[in-house]
């Protein structure tokens, strides 16, 4: 789904949609290491400007819209382990059944997770990651944090990250040619699928990403319910 | 029964759902699905589709109704003859039911099945592996008689009273000669549905050498299940006995455990159970995961996978390991 690739593209470009209303400053407690997070973002946007993003450029251009389409649905259904271990971890059954669900159908009917059966189906995806599970169990984000390569995180979330990689099949390939071919294929569907959401990123684009991606986190970790403070804006 | 046969005439020209202006209902259920078994090539199987008709009959009594059912196979993926694929019959009875309760002849299920396997038997596949292997009251094929759908039976059952139902059927087969027994089997089974969302149940069968099985024959079984809310549990147990010329041929028992929780249209299912075949010194478990997406009211696919321990699959001539990709339509 958009969302994930939408997570997952923060991570792996510093690049990322806006999904909420018009961001709020950050306070400046969480990011107290701005300095350092603006160097890592520069870093980050030459490497998506001369890498990985003509690199995504190309693979749209000579992948047909069938095909990427296909490419994005397996990763998907790759994320969905993911999702129902965190689901689990969060004690939210039902979530996981359906995660399990969708697995299941869009790995055997959905021919290896080529077509997403599960969604017209009508069984829903429960996007967690491990940063979320921590985030649920009361465990604060930290400062927020920029890492090379993968881009807008937070201390919490940088450290859950390991944990995504065990709980990502893709990891498990034995073959290493294969295995890296597919974190390839990963990074270009990943990255094509964030091409037009660039268009939305106006001003400070540093500012922009960090804020857009705190409030989302939030979002995300409360399963939309997110306080809403208006007295700054009066 | 002339109301009928015009509905069911005028329900063929406009396929028509339901046979129209009379007491009687023609349904069905196609199912099939694509098998993967180890060390077996892929398989397109139908998966126990069937069609039926069934309805009542008003005898211009006060509080009893005459009743029928005629229902049978239907081979949606291997059509290669009548008989055993096509219109096999599955059920065929009538009877007469009231207050007093209902009173059934012909073809029909045993309450062994209806009260005992049926607690655990919830996965939707039909295959051997699934539904029938470790239900010992079902087999036919493994030195027994089995209780299940059988011919010749006239069965009785009571109201439901206090939540109590006992239900006793008996085989009676007959002869060219009168060389055996008149009653061949019998089973008997009882029924509480007393506590909302419970199902505790008993049965009792056997057949003597002397009748139509030529074999003495005791099956008995115990299930419960309890429904609560989204989850359901069940528990089943079995022990069969055969003996053939004062010898014992065939001793074994199986316990069975399954599970569901369902999620709107979606349902978790598994099962895990364990067979004794002490007669053959053969011990084995099974178990099995399912998952069920019903699409409307009337439409559903499944995803079922099912392994087996090498030796009671071996005994039971099964599959060790089975993977079902299901697709249902009911009418």
């Amino acid at each position: 789904m958009l969302t994930s690739a939408l997570r997952s593209g923060f991570r792996v470009t510093g690049l990322g949609l806006v999904l909420l209303a018009a961001p709020v400053m950050a306070e400046s407690e969480q990011d107290p290491w701005e300095g350092f997070n603006r160097s890592m973002f520069t870093f980050n946007e030459n490497v998506d400007r001369y890498a990985v993003k003509p690199f995504a450029q190309g693979y749209r251009y000579v992948t047909p819209d069938l095909a990427e389409q296909g490419v994005s649905n397996v990763f998907d259904n790759i994320g969905d382990v993911g999702n129902l271990l965190n689901n689990l971890l969060q004690l939210k059954f039902e979530a996981a059944g359906k995660s399990f669900a969708r697995l299941t159908f869009n790995t055997t009917f959905g021919l290896a997770g080529l077509v997403d059966v599960a969604t017209p189906m009508g069984i829903e995806v429960h996007n967690e990651d491990f940063g979320q599970t921590l985030g649920f169990w009361g465990v604060g984000s930290g400062p927020y944090l920029v890492l090379p390569f993968f881009g807008p995180s937070t201390v919490r979330d940088g450290v859950s990250m390991p944990v995504d990689w065990v709980a990502d099949p893709v990891g498990y390939a034995g073959h290493v040619p294969t295995r890296n071919s597919l974190y390839g294929l990963r990074l270009a569907d990943t990255r094509s699928r964030l091409l037009k959401a660039e268009q939305i990123v106006s001003g400070d684009k540093y500012s922009f990403l960090r804020d857009a991606y705190l409030q989302r986190r939030e979002y995300q970790i409360n399963d939309g319910a997110v306080e809403v403070k208006y007295d700054s804006d009066f | 029964m002339k109301k009928s046969l015009i509905a069911l005439a005028v329900a063929g020209a406009l396929t028509a759902p339901i046979v129209a202006q009379a007491d009687a209902t023609l349904y069905g259920s196609f199912r099939a699905g694509l098998v993967s078994q180890d060390n077996r090539d892929l398989d397109l199987r139908d998966e126990s589709t069937r069609i039926g008709i069934k309805g009542d009959v008003d005898l211009g009594l006060e509080s009893t109704k005459g009743l029928f059912h005629w229902e049978a196979n239907i081979n949606t993926t291997d059509q290669g003859g009548y008989g055993a694929d096509m219109f096999a019959p599955r059920l065929s009875y009538m009877g007469a039911t009231g207050n007093w309760g209902t009173a059934l002849i012909g073809r029909q299920y045993h309450p062994h099945y209806t009260m005992v396997v049926s607690h655990t038997n919830i996965f939707n596949s039909a295959d051997k592996e699934f539904g029938e292997a470790f239900a010992i009251g079902n087999n036919a094929d493994k030195n027994g008689f089995a209780h299940k759908r059988n011919d010749n039976t006239l069965a009785y059952a009571s109201p439901v009273m206090g939540g109590f139902q006992v239900v006793a059927g008996a085989v009676i087969a007959g002869e060219s000669d009168d060389s055996r027994d008149d009653v061949d089997g019998y089973n008997i089974g009882a029924q509480f549905t007393g506590v909302e969302g419970l199902r505790v149940s008993a049965s009792y069968g056997a057949t003597e050498e002397d009748g139509a099985a030529a074999l003495e024959q005791e099956l008995w079984g115990l299930g419960a299940s309890y429904k609560m809310d989204a989850f359901s549990v069940a528990a089943r147990y079995e022990d069969r006995e055969v003996d053939q010329g004062g010898v014992t041929t065939d001793d074994r028992n199986a316990w069975e455990l399954a599970g569901g929780y369902t999620m709107g249209a979606t349902t978790l299912k598994a099962r895990y159970g364990d067979m004794e075949i002490d007669s053959a010194n053969v011990d084995g478990d099974q178990w099995g995961l399912e998952v069920e997406q019903k699409l409307g009211n009337k439409g559903r696919v499944w995803v079922g996978y099912t392994e087996f321990d090498d030796e009671i699959a071996t005994a039971l001539n099964v599959a060790k390991d089975t993977l079902v990709l299901g697709y249902r339509l009911d009418f």
